[in-house]
């Protein structure tokens, strides 16, 4: 396997006039569990769906698994395994009846693993898709990406409508999964807990760029919120590696993501002020880096 | 999964993903049996009737291979979308099959429904099939007695008890049947082709829906208007029948063919 399970290379898209994807760069490892985060509207869901081939870039390169989602063939296919946000299950037909469609175009599917997920999340397999809750049809489609247990996991916000015990035994699912092979799972959520629950790296997309992708612990390692007080003159203007910059009462507030620890210093000796490193929680860091 | 068992796979799933894609059909069978060997001594009646059932492919066509077509729609119902979401591109395209595959199979169920459709036709003129056409009533005159004669086959003047004369084709009813079915494969070959190309329209669905809709309204109203001038072209198709057949057999690959091409590019996002 290659050791980048996805990379994006230069990616442009847009809807008609309205940009949404910027010059995207991004790449994940294979093996790991990315979450994808970023507002509404910030273009995270256009990028997994060119990730799962339903679409094609207008510029730049993608490839999953070392093809273009774009020309993937049903044998590609095998190895992606999709969970779309809008859920569009076929809603006329009985889960039991769609498991068993779905399986038949995996020569891998793996019925053991259906079957103990089916029991786990305590899906009602004899209903329509139509007569299931929405947290229940969310799982049908965790179940459906699952099973056939492929070597990419892309999910576009897999525990919405879920409740609290569900996402938890679907979070426990992916971690398993994670475990059991050299398996890689890319998935957006606006459920930041969920992130430092699993995921190993961690990428933030703004205005259809990618802010920050790294490893979580890295990413609280080197965005921090800085205070600068007691300048000589006038704060000044906000510096290049800061993603937030506020000034009031002579005093400056700022995100910054700092290229080695010793920056916050070099600054304050460079403005002639004093400093405080505040530690961030992921929340702060996405909502400062997403805000501004 | 090989791609024979994939498209029978993917055929089935079709086939039953949503009852109510059959309703049309059986709507439009239904109308095989019920009257359609009255032509009134005016053949262009056939162009009336087929008038009012030729928009039908075109949703059937719409609801079959782009059912986002109205699955987004503010026009739509919830419980339309719902329905439309059975096809819903979206979740095939990202299982493990071939795209050309699904929209091959959509356009064999597509072409199953028209073409059980039209047998349905057919197969209902058999049981009447001959056809009287009352000239007299019309005001058909001389000459129009022996174009008929001349390009039905099988017709002859009967002369009636009150001295009037009519045409009587004993097996003009199948013949027209089949003709009606050539011209309802032309049609959905030509919605087959229309659809693909307006959804690679810009993405303003109003644009997509008024071309949809001009094509559902003004057509039949056309065909109204322009029956009488197009009965001449109803009686070649006639006397050419086997021709038409091959002809409409051409039309339905070529035209399955384009838009399997067309719609196996498009995009899903």
């Amino acid at each position: 396997m290659n050791e980048n399970a996805i990379t994006i290379r230069d990616v442009t898209r847009s809807y008609g006039k309205t940009p949404v994807l910027d010059r995207l760069d991004l790449t994940v490892k294979a093996g790991s569990i990315y979450g994808f985060l970023g507002r509404n509207g910030s273009g995270k869901t256009t990028t997994i769906k060119l990730l799962a081939g339903l679409g094609r870039p207008e510029t730049g390169e993608i490839s999953v698994l070392g093809r273009d989602p774009w020309a993937f063939t049903a044998e590609d296919r095998q190895g992606v395994g999709y969970l779309s946000e809008k859920q569009n299950l076929p809603p006329l037909m009985k889960v039991k009846s769609l498991l068993d469609f779905c399986s038949r175009l995996y020569p891998q599917w793996d019925r053991e693993l259906c079957e103990g997920l089916i029991a786990r999340f305590q899906v009602p397999v004899n209903k329509r898709v139509s007569a299931l809750s929405m947290g229940n049809q969310r799982l049908v489609g965790v179940i459906l990406a699952l099973a056939p247990r492929p070597a990419v996991v892309l999910l576009d916000e897999p525990a919405a409508n879920l409740d609290p015990v569900a996402r938890r035994e679907f979070l426990d699912e992916i971690l398993d999964l994670i475990r059991d092979g050299d398996r890689t799972v890319f998935f957006s959520t606006h459920i930041l807990s969920d992130v430092e629950r699993v995921a190993d790296e961690v990428g933030i997309l703004a205005q259809g760029k990618l802010r920050v992708s790294e490893s979580l612990d890295s990413l609280k390692e080197t965005v921090k919120r800085v205070r600068f007080f007691g300048f000589p003159g006038n704060a000044p203007e906000r510096p290049p590696q800061a993603f937030g910059w506020r000034v009031r009462d002579g005093e400056a507030l700022g995100t910054l993501k700092l290229a080695h620890p010793g920056e916050p210093a070099a600054l304050a000796a460079n403005w002639k002020c004093q400093y405080e490193i505040i530690d961030l929680s992921l929340e702060d860091i996405f909502v400062d880096i997403a805000r501004n | 999964m090989k791609t024979p068992s994939q498209f029978w796979t993917l055929f089935r799933f079709h086939v039953f993903a949503s009852p109510w894609i059959w309703v049309m059909p059986l709507a439009l069978s239904i109308q095989g049996f019920v009257g359609l060997n009255r032509y009134y001594g005016d053949l262009s009646m056939v162009f009336l009737l087929f008038g009012q059932q030729m928009w039908v492919p075109l949703v059937i066509a719409a609801w079959i291979l782009l059912p986002e077509f109205f699955m987004s729609s503010m026009w739509m119902t919830a419980q339309t979308q719902q329905q439309a979401q059975a096809f819903g591109g979206e979740f095939l395209l990202t299982r493990a099959v071939d795209r050309e595959n699904v929209f091959r199979c959509r356009g064999a169920l597509y072409w199953t429904i028209i073409c059980v459709t039209v047998a349905v036709w057919v197969i209902a003129a058999a049981f009447k099939p001959d056809i009287t056409l009352q000239l007299n009533s019309q005001g058909g005159g001389a000459a129009k007695v022996s174009y008929y004669l001349d390009h039905i086959p099988g017709s002859f003047v009967e002369k009636t008890t009150d001295g009037g004369t009519t045409i009587k084709a004993p097996t003009g009813n199948i013949q027209i049947r089949v003709l009606m079915s050539v011209l309802m494969v032309v049609m959905s070959g030509v919605w087959l082709v229309f659809l693909p190309l307006i959804s690679r329209l810009p993405q303003r669905k109003w644009i997509h829906w008024s071309i949809f809709i001009l094509g559902i309204v003004a057509l039949p109203l056309l065909s109204l208007r322009v029956r009488a001038s197009l009965e001449p072209l109803l009686v070649f198709g006639l006397a050419h029948l086997p021709a038409m057949v091959v002809l409409a057999i051409g039309i339905l690959l070529a035209a399955e063919r384009f838009a399997e091409t067309r719609l196996a590019k498009l995009e899903f996002m």
